[in-house]
């Protein structure tokens, strides 16, 4: 997972967050290549035996593998930006089918963590009924650290949309630093 | 009452809902290495059973032959599947593998669980399987853990086969599973600049450890299912009055069968990789060259397959090759033992119980190696094929190798996962009375062999009652040891001496030391980073 926070104290508080993957698409491509060409070694060499079961295991053992690799990377192609300004908090949410944009009103909006059977620390934006759950690909753990940052730069934002109605260049937020911090890229 | 507040409160997840429904790397870990413990008992008193009858000649506790050979199967069986793969690839895999690349956990943490829980369902068809009718009037099938038709087919015609292919079906699926899971991990998962030549090698013996199981598993799991539906659909693959072939099964078994040896000792090799590197003070002699033999081992491993099967009737140069083939194989193993060899020269060797475990894995590697050699030749197997003298070898590698590089994992990260320190003289005894336990089990069988005795027998003549004795009370012996074993684990659980976080000094590098032993139930905070 990456979580990359960007400060400006004009527009808000920036946490663009994606899981972090080690493979690369082209690393992608060469492993199932690889383990394909090894399957078909075998597959070959026992067509002309009259052995279609052991096609019949190969196959579905193959297509079982790259699902699990495809729907692995695929999911790291999900991306969460949360802005959050004096006014409104946006989530918007790209996936490689989809994109959606949902707001709330930063003065009504809570950070909660709640746990149930199926999810260990949930991490919820709330605002009276309304409810969305983020960072789900995080660890229990790097959602209630993400947590603590978003309550951090809310508090913040609020505070400086008290004190002024400009806004103030020397306030800083507390922005959440990652050890993996790298520049973000422009992926919102 | 703060977010951070409430998520410690809900950090762990306890009773049935940890254990059951775990999907926590190193829950899951926990549950396999129990597991095996259970399997490893199960097989060891069904070795006890062989060796008591076995003692002297005569039959003295087998009421036939077949009792025997389910004893055989069984161990056979449970031992591998059960016991070996088990601990080394689940167990010590799921735990040190996301822990050594920086990882959060496995990449699919519910199929980890549902990999584990196709386990137990697995052992039990297997031992109800014994409890079955097998051959008429007999319980249990004696037919060995490579089943060959038609002693797997007409031979027992009863339900007790069936119950077996089904069991390694489910192992089966459970390990393809844990494979497809392990290798999306750990090439996936790692942390940022943990690059695939910076990965420890016990995490480099996982990787192959998972291929060869991936391209190997549905091989076995076709060749069952043949033999599946020649017993109870009528079909003729491996019959030959209806044009089948049974040869065919011994090739499509030792296809797999032979990769699986490698698929029991390379996680071996990674764990005595780790603990030579830590005890001798020194980074692993040649790195690269060592992770190098392992991808070269998987690769040659599947090509050799034919080695077992050199007596029925292959042509000259086919024979030819698989000697070529086989014997290539030793050039890898050898670059592995040499620079295990070349860690410790010159090193600041540490005398531990883990590093004697793992130098008594060298010994008795090479001389399993050797005598490996030695069988690879087709002309000399003939005369060698089916005794004793087989038995010998493929113990002493990939059975009490593998045995030994387990317990040298289990020494090594037992404070790691429990937080306790173990009594470094029991584990000694433990090492000293299974060193020579085993070795007095299985170097007689090595004379036994030569002069000629077959294996998969309940009774043999008077002269080879001499070694049969000998490696009988070897067998008692390593049967002390283990309980000396189980006792030094109950004194570590009763007095709680805390470990470190490093128990083991500046020697050990890998990530999972920069924890706290035991790990936090989520393992990093924050990504590690590697320079």
């Amino acid at each position: 997972m990456r979580r990359c926070p960007e400060s400006n104290n004009r527009t808000g508080d920036r946490f663009v967050l994606w899981p972090h993957r080690s493979l690369g698409p082209l690393g992608l491509l060469v492993l199932l290549g690889s383990v394909a060409c090894g399957f078909a070694s075998a597959a070959v060499a026992t067509i002309g035996f009259n052995n279609w079961p052991i096609v019949a295991m190969i196959v579905p053992t193959f297509l079982g593998f790259g699902f699990a690799l495809w729907s692995n990377n695929r999911a790291a192609n999900r991306r969460e930006l949360i802005e959050i300004t004096p006014r409104a908090v946006r989530v918007t949410r790209a996936s490689p089918i989809a994109s959606e944009a949902i707001e709330f009103d930063t003065a009504r909006v809570r950070v909660g963590i709640t746990s149930d059977f199926y999810v260990e620390d949930r991490l919820t934006l709330q605002e009276g009924m309304r409810s969305l759950t983020i960072g789900a690909f995080l660890s229990p753990s790097e959602r209630r650290d993400l947590a603590t940052a978003l309550e951090r730069s809310l508090r913040t934002r609020l505070a400086s949309s008290d004190r002024t109605t400009s806004p103030d260049p020397s306030a800083t937020t507390g922005s959440f630093r990652h050890p993996s911090h790298r520049p973000c890229r422009s992926d919102s | 009452m703060t977010a951070v507040a409430v998520a410690e409160a809900h950090d762990h997840p306890h009773g049935i809902r940890r254990w059951f429904l775990s999907t926590n790397h190193k829950d899951i870990g926990t549950l396999y290495l129990i597991f095996a413990i259970v399997g490893g008992l199960v097989g060891g008193l069904l070795s006890i059973g062989m060796r008591l009858e076995l003692q002297e000649p005569g039959m003295q506790y087998f009421a036939d032959g077949h009792g025997f050979n389910v004893f055989v199967t069984g161990h056979g069986l449970i031992m591998v599947f059960f016991m070996i793969m088990p601990s080394l690839f689940g167990g010590f895999g799921n735990w040190m593998v996301p822990l050594m690349i920086g990882a959060p956990d496995m990449a699919f943490p519910r199929l980890n669980n549902v990999s584990f829980w196709l386990l137990p369902a697995a052992l039990s068809l297997l031992v109800i399987s014994l409890f079955v009718e097998g051959p008429p009037g007999g319980l249990g099938a004696g037919i060995g853990w490579t089943a060959y038709p038609p002693n797997s087919t007409t031979g027992h015609p009863g339900p007790a086969v069936d119950f077996a292919i089904l069991s390694l079906h489910l192992a089966g699926a459970s390990s393809i599973l844990s494979s497809i899971n392990f290798i999306t991990t750990i090439f996936n998962m790692r942390a940022p600049g943990m690059t695939l030549h910076k990965m420890p090698l016990f995490v480099w013996s996982i990787l192959l450890t998972a291929f060869l199981l991936l391209l190997s598993l549905p091989v076995l799991a076709g060749a069952i299912t043949m033999l599946l539906t020649d017993r109870n659909f009528g079909t003729s693959f491996f019959v030959p009055g209806a044009g089948g072939d049974p040869i065919l099964f011994q090739h499509l078994f030792w296809f797999f069968g032979h990769p699986e040896v490698y698929i029991i000792i390379l996680p071996g090799f990674g764990i005595v990789s780790q603990v030579i590197s830590t005890f001798s003070r020194k980074p692993v002699f040649g790195y690269l060259g060592m992770a190098y033999a392992m991808v070269a081992i998987g690769v040659v491993g599947f090509i050799v397959w034919a080695h077992h099967m050199y007596t029925v009737g292959l042509d000259v140069d086919t024979q030819a090759y698989f000697v070529a083939a086989t014997m290539i194989i030793a050039v890898p193993t050898g670059v592995k033992i040499f620079s295990w060899i070349a860690t410790m020269w010159g090193g600041s060797i540490e005398f531990k119980t883990p590093m004697l475990f793992a130098i008594g894995f060298i010994f008795l590697f090479t001389v399993g190696g050797v005598t490996g050699v030695v069988l690879s030749n087709a002309g000399v197997d003939r005369s060698l094929h089916d005794t004793y003298y087989v038995v010998a070898h493929f113990h002493y590698t990939m059975s009490i190798g593998a045995l030994f590089t387990l317990f040298a994992g289990w020494y090594y990260w037992f404070p790691k996962i429990t937080g306790y320190m173990y009594s470094e003289f029991i584990g000694k005894v433990h090492f000293w009375l299974s060193f020579i336990g085993v070795n007095m089990t299985f170097f007689p069988q090595h004379f036994s062999g030569l002069a000629g005795m077959p294996r998969r027998y309940v009774d043999y003549p008077d002269a080879f009652a001499g070694w049969n004795l000998v490696s009988s009370l070897g067998s008692y012996l390593t049967a002390i040891g283990t309980v000396i074993f189980f006792v030094g684990m109950a004194l570590a659980f009763a007095r709680k001496q805390k470990a470190g976080d490093n128990p083991w000094g500046a020697g050990a590098t890998t990530l999972e030391w920069s924890l706290s032993s035991p790990p936090p139930f989520h393992s990093y905070e924050t990504l590690p980073r590697i320079k």
